[in-house]
């Protein structure tokens, strides 16, 4: 049966599991880790070190967020109308 | 709000009280004017004093704020019914400076 299927793939990493966030609705998780994000990337380069830690909450919010929220919270962060406290 | 009102209310009207013989119109006359109308003066003079002109927070965009997605039915369809030009902005920002 294998030589008719596909190679195996390389496994897709996902976020691991969240305690805070137990249930089916992971929306503030989503929400939690862009903040998350935004807040390290600030307060890494205000101390002027690398933000490459920060990149956890990056691929976390990535995979969780759709990425229609993602584009339109950064528009608002840009224009300056971001209402999450960064 | 989650909290049962009306064991509330009881609750303080019954420590408002304070344990007394009977339920006469004299005691609520002597609550009245010994409690509750120092009270209105107290809560009046603490409004006065935190009165008066004060800087009005600076006007952000924010998309969920000062949402018209249908106008309203009154004037210009843009402003709330109590509006107040000096501290209530327009979804485009303040209209007096």
């Amino acid at each position: 049966m294998l030589d008719t299927q596909k190679p195996p793939r390389k496994k897709r990493w996902t976020p691991p599991f969240d305690p805070r966030f137990p249930n089916q609705n992971q929306t503030r998780n989503c929400y939690q880790n862009f903040l998350e994000y935004q807040r390290c990337v600030k307060t890494m380069s205000r101390r002027g070190k690398n933000s490459e830690p920060c990149e956890y909450y990056f691929r976390v919010y990535n995979s969780l967020c759709p990425t229609s929220w993602v584009q339109h919270w950064n528009e608002q962060i840009k224009d300056g109308t971001f209402a999450g406290k960064i | 709000m989650a909290l049962p009102l009306r064991p509330l209310s009881r609750g303080l009207a019954s420590a408002a009280k304070e344990g007394h013989g009977g339920t006469g119109a004299r005691t609520w006359r002597l609550l009245t004017f010994v409690l509750a109308l120092p009270s209105v003066a107290l809560c009046t003079l603490n409004a006065y004093l935190h009165s008066g002109n004060r800087p009005r927070p600076e006007f952000i965009a924010y998309p969920h704020l000062r949402i018209r997605t249908k106008r309203f039915p009154w004037g210009d369809g843009n402003h709330t019914l109590f509006h107040n030009s000096h501290v209530n902005p327009l979804p485009t920002g303040y209209e007096s400076p």
